[in-house]
């Protein structure tokens, strides 16, 4: 249908505006009770979410399948501009927060989708507003920036919350001022990478009381609210972002000898405030964002998604959001493939609904039959073989897995991608996870068989648990 | 709310108010005027955080929206916001502390680390050193006799710290 599809719109362009097995397809506009500025997806397939501002501290669940959403216990305190993880437990934790505009909280939480209630954990050193969370490869996770407050600025002080010990490690030998919301990634060596909005790059080696190595620099300058993705293990990809929003592109190899961004393709339309989210066929999708140059600019809305494909390079234009979601709006991959997008600030305008949600459905899933799952384990170690029941096992040319998301203001803090190595086996395939946590850090994986057709299936979810299975690092 | 109103007080109105249209400070309206101090680029956002006791300069941070491009500044009525830059390599600065003096003090990035300076408009921005063995410092204030107060950073912790006439020790236990 694609190929016909593609055909016909080469001779009638118009042909391939709305076909959905080419540019995807939105659902119809879901009202919701608030605007979701976070979110992240649990172990159990729903989405937690919270609002902006005075409503932060008023989360609510959607459950995919059913399409509503419940109100969940408040954590008692404003979590809207905090950062957020899903540890290797399944547990979220949940660290900063807002007290007053550009004035954290020193809170760290953590939300247990199970009983649904919250812990307090010890305070960081100082208020955090606008930090992000990184899970490290022996499931601690790093926290870097936020604001402590306009008058003492941004906390320069990494902290690492430590699992086993309940307690924080301070970086004192790793003090930076960084960007808010900073776009760490870690990195197949097992540092974490800082990637931007703001150059240079950077290495955070978190050993001991940690320390920074200087990196190399974007080409375009600063990407202020340009989002960011690891698209393959240490392949980052940056589009969009900066003041004058750009359509330019980086991408950056983090195995090479001496990384270096350089660009790719371009996008249609420069944007920034956008989501950039990954499909379960390595492809990036992203959604919503203003071309404007005001910073929330609801005049120069950029409605139609983009999909770029890394083995080209090009994007290709999708469907259209009915609204405008730009800063504070959020988009995650769910299980079933389709990808959530939601929320946003502006609501003074016809082009804006903020307390709204829509889900894009990409062409993949109007390509045919999708393969199925019908055994998977739930739960293995790093560099473990394990066998997936399928009927399709003939038909599979892709198997992937993808980090559960959380994602707020542009940056998903927790998706990452790897290809898995598969061959086959009766009645389905034996499938290798990555041979070290520095690939994929404890924490849960949606894993995806996909067809040579690009479709799909629906993810099993599994999880990456080297206490059980044992413990491979570096 | 206070409701009372005088002659001085309207004298005082028109004093704001008329330099407010030309540009100046605008009436406040709880006995404040208040004045726009700028951005070091346009569009962006900008914080004070000290003002020499006099009056005449204040210091603080400006970037563009979010925390990108943060430089320290220091501004005068007569100059406006000068950007103060960053120690060599670095992307970050921010100001906390100015004395009678014009000596301004805050830190930067540099590329690996982030190090305290103080900055005077003769010699521009110097890094202030952390203890032995630490690799980082920051500086928030600054008196008239050029004593600056901050703290070091390295794998035994944060400490606090003076730096008088650049020579760096600890703080008396006093001070602790």
């Amino acid at each position: 249908m694609a190929v016909l599809s593609t055909m016909l719109g080469s001779v009638c362009p118009w042909a391939n505006a709305q076909d959905p097995s080419v540019v995807g397809q939105f659902s119809v506009l879901m009202s919701w009770p608030g605007n979701a500025t976070h979110a992240v997806l649990l172990p159990n397939g729903k989405v937690l979410w919270w609002p902006s501002f005075a409503n932060g501290g008023k989360p609510q669940i959607w459950d995919p399948v059913s399409s509503t959403n419940t109100a969940v216990t408040s954590p008692g305190y404003n979590i809207f501009c905090g950062a957020h993880s899903v540890l290797g437990n399944g547990q979220v934790l949940i660290t900063g927060g807002d007290s007053a505009l550009n004035t954290g909280v020193a809170n760290a939480s953590l939300y247990d989708p199970v009983s649904g209630s919250w812990t307090f954990l010890p305070n960081m050193n100082a208020g955090r507003w606008y930090p992000t969370n990184t899970v490290l490869p022996n499931g601690d996770v790093v926290v870097t920036s936020g604001e402590i407050s306009p008058g003492l600025g941004v906390d320069p002080l990494p902290q690492v919350w430590q699992v086993s010990s309940g307690t924080w490690r301070d970086l004192t030998t790793a003090q930076l001022g960084l960007p808010l919301y900073p776009e760490m990634y870690l990195a197949p060596n097992g540092t974490l990478f800082f990637a931007g909005p703001t150059l240079p790059s950077r290495y955070l080696n978190t050993d001991g009381r940690g320390s920074w190595t200087i990196g190399p620099r974007m080409q375009y300058g600063p990407r202020g609210y340009g989002p960011s993705v690891m698209y393959d293990n240490g392949k980052i990809m940056i589009t969009g972002g900066g003041i004058a929003p750009t359509a330019t592109t980086e991408i950056i190899n983090l195995n090479d000898p001496v990384p270096t961004w350089r660009y790719t393709g371009s996008m249609a339309n420069p944007r920034r405030n956008a989501n950039a989210t990954l499909l379960p066929d390595g492809t990036v999708l992203v959604t919503g964002g203003t071309s404007g140059a005001a910073f929330d600019d609801y005049t120069h809305p950029v409605f139609p998604a983009e999909l770029w494909n890394p083995t080209t390079g090009a994007w290709s234009t999708m469907a259209s959001l009915s609204v405008y979601r730009g800063y504070h709006s959020v988009a995650l991959l769910l299980p079933d493939g389709r990808v959530l997008s939601a929320g946003g600030e502006c609501n003074t305008s016809p082009l804006c609904n903020r307390n709204t949600a829509e889900i894009f459905s990409p062409p993949y899933l109007f390509n045919g039959p999708r393969p199925t799952i019908t055994s998977a384990p739930t739960s293995i170690g790093s560099g473990q073989t394990f066998f997936v029941g399928t009927p399709d096992a003939a038909n599979i040319t892709q198997v992937t897995w993808i980090r559960l998301g959380a994602v707020t203001h542009t940056f998903n803090q927790e998706q990452r991608i790897s290809f898995l190595g598969f061959s086959q086996a009766t009645g389905g395939l034996n499938v290798t996870a990555p041979p070290s946590a520095n690939l994929a850090p404890p924490g849960f994986y949606m894993l995806f068989l996909v067809n040579r057709s690009g479709v799909p299936s629906v993810a099993s979810n599994i999880q990456v648990d080297n206490s059980t299975h044992g413990h491979k690092h570096k | 709310m206070r409701t009372d109103f005088s002659i001085s007080k309207l004298i005082a109105m028109l004093v704001v108010a008329i330099p407010c249209v030309l540009g100046g400070p605008a009436w406040a309206g709880d006995g404040y005027a208040v004045v726009e101090l700028g951005a070091l680029r346009q569009g962006g956002s900008s914080v004070g955080r000290h003002m020499d006791s006099v009056g005449g300069q204040v210091v603080g941070s400006s970037g563009l929206t979010h925390g990108s491009g943060t430089r320290a500044f220091v501004w005068s009525a007569s100059s406006g916001m000068r950007d103060l830059g960053t120690l060599q390599g670095g992307d970050y600065s921010e100001a906390f502390g100015v004395n009678d003096a014009g000596t301004v003090v805050g830190d930067s990035n540099t590329p690996e680390t982030m190090r305290a300076f103080v900055w005077n408009a003769r010699e521009g921005m110097r890094e202030l050193s952390p203890l032995p063995g630490d690799s980082a410092s920051r500086a928030f204030a600054i008196n008239n006799s050029g004593q600056i107060v901050g703290y070091s950073s390295g794998k035994h912790g944060v400490r606090a710290v003076v730096w008088s006439h650049f020579e760096l020790g600890t703080l008396p236990s006093r001070y602790r």
